[in-house]
């Protein structure tokens, strides 16, 4: 035993504990850590004092919870000693003395921990080969873990030096080194020499018997499963080219150990099956879904575009009760789509509801965020907006409501048109004339050119050249809308110089003219032409003809409220007072009641007392008819006909025909 | 009902059926595993 009264004031209580390949191995308890530890020789072969410790220093600096930690390096009587901590438990191979097995499960546990101490141990710089992986030098701690000690042979730092091999553990190639010394540098050893080693340490603890140059791979796979033998047959195989390249690729090999057995794979494969299946389905079921809302997408614009077609033919017919329930039935539908909101824009214009037109296009259609507001179609919802402006009077918005649509890609030669019409009742003539002459270059058609100056024309007051312009036009076009525009702007310029029968001349002509689908405004007019003339002519031929219009307009279901109240009107004045009734019960069972109902059966009423004799007159019903018209008249609404029918009322009373 | 609306109804119940599927899938799956597991560390 050397002489360690050196060391003592750091070291008790030495003992030798074993003599292992590298040389004696002492436990000692250091005083400073105040833990106990191993004193192990080292066998120095040849080197040179700094040799080891730069050995010594590289181990120090290795921490691995499977690996003793080295803590110092010592020099006494000419032999080195490493100090290393104290591993508790047994080495396998006293275990395997015992005769102890192992399950697989713990093998592998075990093989797992060893690797990744060898995987820390190859990825150091310079990579360090332990060279010596054998049970003996395997300890298994009370913790139920694995430790590799024993590092004397493990000094490999140029590739070339080698202290020894073990029999049975150590690979062909680190044999052939090591018995081969005085051949240095003809073969080198890597790091797949420890690689072997662990498969043949794990093959006797798996068989309880040493490999030897070849192993029993049937034995093992009786002893532990087919796949384990087949991992320890690949790290053991003699031609180190088909090993694990690393400790890491082992590690993970039997890390997968259990997917390589046929029971695991047909369950894994089962499962892969049933879950592609489903995931199948479940594209399938997503192709469905997508199908499903196209169809539901094209359903829906079917529907819509039906309810729009519907709109549009009752729209043209007159049918505007039906027409706006078409409508809201249509935005309801698909509130983002335009088309539904331009043919109500366009009924609300037909029906001279101008203001309603307007707040319509400003409310519904300019602040609805469903809208895309940059739809050439809004274009052409703003050119009615600017036509009910114009209707109105109001020239100013009108034009703004113009230069918007524009903005928006109303290129239209024909809105060129009508904004030059609008300029020049305006009063800004140069530029009616700029902005015809640019309809002009979009391509206006020579009929819209005549109609434009026309308009200008009517504009100034200059009857015969608006007269002129409106002729040629109505000779010009084939469009049947055009020249109802133009026959109509004829008649209100003569209404505008008070030239009655002349109205009626022209509207009697486009009657004759027109196809009926274009003849209600006409139809309209013409009627109130009828009455005004027998108004101021009393020929009750005027009031008949207003007569028979008014049933064709019925006929054609193109009458309105005003229709009928015109027709109960007309009959009166016929002295048809039956029929004028009848035509307001008519009214009153399509439009509902209103104070102008009631005035109008009053008057009626008083018509068919004043045709009896003084004594058989009764006025009560008159008086009835007379309330009821005042209920509901509002009296912001001045109506003339209803203060002739108080003043009436009052002569009626005065003449105490009431009681 | 409309063909659009029956097609979105088989859709929808078919993708909760195959998410039900692929639960109860990997459960059964993963119960066979440890009882496998299991059975080959007992061996």
């Amino acid at each position: 035993m050397p002489d360690f009264s050196q060391i003592a004031s750091t070291y008790t209580g030495i003992q030798k504990i074993g003599e292992g390949s590298g040389g004696i191995v002492y436990k000692a308890y250091h005083e400073r850590l105040k833990i106990p530890v191993v004193l192990k020789e080292v066998k120095h072969m040849g080197k040179t004092l700094a040799t080891s410790r730069q050995e010594v220093d590289i181990l120090k600096n290795l921490k691995h919870p499977y690996l003793p930690q080295v803590y110092d390096f010592l020099e006494l009587d000419g032999s080195i000693y490493t100090v290393m901590s104290f591993i508790p438990g047994k080495s396998f191979q006293t275990l395997l003395d015992e005769g102890q097995h192992f399950s697989q499960a713990e093998l592998i546990i075990w093989a797992r921990q060893l690797l990744s101490a060898l995987h820390y141990l190859h990825t150091q710089t310079p990579p360090i080969i332990h060279s010596d992986i054998k049970p003996a030098n395997l300890m298994l701690t009370p913790q139920g873990n694995i430790c590799l000690i024993d590092f004397n042979i493990s000094f490999f730092l140029d590739g070339k030096t080698l202290l020894g091999y073990t029999h049975g553990y150590s690979s062909p190639e680190q044999k052939r080194v090591a018995m081969s010394r005085e051949h240095k540098g003809v073969e080198t050893i890597d790091v797949k020499t420890d690689i072997y080693s662990v498969g043949a340490t794990f093959y006797h603890l798996a068989t309880g018997t040493k490999m030897g140059d070849a192993g029993d791979f049937a034995l093992l796979s009786q002893c532990t499963s087919e796949a384990f033998s087949r991992v320890i047959e690949k790290a053991t195989s003699k031609n180190k080219n088909t090993r694990y390249a690393s400790a890491l690729k082992m590690f993970a090999a039997l890390g997968n150990i259990r997917k390589q057995d046929q029971r695991y794979r047909h369950l894994t494969s089962q499962h892969h099956f049933i879950q592609t299946m489903l995931v199948l389905v479940m594209a399938v079921s997503i192709v469905v879904v997508g199908y499903g809302f196209h169809s539901l997408q094209l359903e829906r614009t079917q529907s819509y575009n039906l309810l729009v077609e519907s709109q549009m033919t009752n729209r043209e017919n007159g049918q505007y009760d039906a027409e706006n329930t078409n409508y809201l039935q249509a935005i309801a539908l698909k509130p983002e789509s335009i088309e539904a909101y331009y043919q109500h824009a366009c009924a609300l214009y037909e029906q001279e509801k101008y203001q309603e037109c307007i707040d319509f296009v400003n409310y519904d259609v300019n602040q609805n965020e469903k809208l895309d507001l940059t739809n050439p179609r809004v274009a052409d919802i703003g050119y009615i907006q600017a036509n009910s402006y114009f209707e109105l009077g109001d020239y100013e918005h009108a034009i703004t409501a113009y230069e918007k649509l524009f903005t928006i890609g109303g290129f239209y030669a024909s809105y060129y048109r009508d904004y030059a019409i609008t300029l020049a009742y305006a009063g800004n003539l140069e530029k009616a004339n700029d902005v015809l002459a640019q309809a002009i270059d979009y391509g206006l058609t020579d009929d819209s050119v005549y109609f434009a100056k026309g308009e200008i024309s009517a504009s100034q007051n200059m009857r015969d050249d608006a007269l002129k312009n409106f002729e040629l036009c109505i000779e010009e076009t084939e469009d049947t809308d055009l020249k109802a525009r133009a026959y109509l702007m004829s008649a209100k310029l003569y209404e505008r110089f008070n030239e009655n029968a002349k109205i009626r001349e022209i509207l009697l002509e486009a009657k004759d003219v027109l196809p009926m689908s274009s003849q209600l405004m006409i139809l309209q007019k013409l009627i109130q032409a009828d009455i005004d003339l027998g108004d101021t002519t009393g020929q009750t031929s005027y009031y008949e003809e207003a007569v028979t219009l008014s049933e064709s307009l019925i006929s054609q279901k193109w009458a309105t409220r005003t229709t009928y109240n015109n027709l109960a009107i007309l009959h009166q004045k016929l002295g048809q007072l039956d029929e004028a009734e009848a035509s307001l019960e008519t009214m009153k069972d399509l439009y509902g009641e209103d104070y102008n109902l009631y005035k109008r059966y009053a008057f009626i009423e008083l018509d068919r007392q004043a045709l009896k004799e003084n004594l058989e007159r009764d006025y009560a019903q008159f008086a009835a008819y007379y309330e009821k018209a005042m209920a509901l008249y509002d009296g912001n609404n001045e109506d003339a006909e209803m203060a002739l029918l108080q003043t009436q009322y009052a002569q009626v009373q005065e003449g105490g025909w009431l009681s | 009902m409309s063909l659009g609306m029956i097609f979105v109804i088989i859709g929808i119940v078919g993708i909760l059926l195959s998410i039900l599927g692929l639960g109860i899938e990997s459960a059964l799956f993963r119960r066979r595993q440890r009882r496998l597991i299991k059975e080959m560390e007992d061996e």
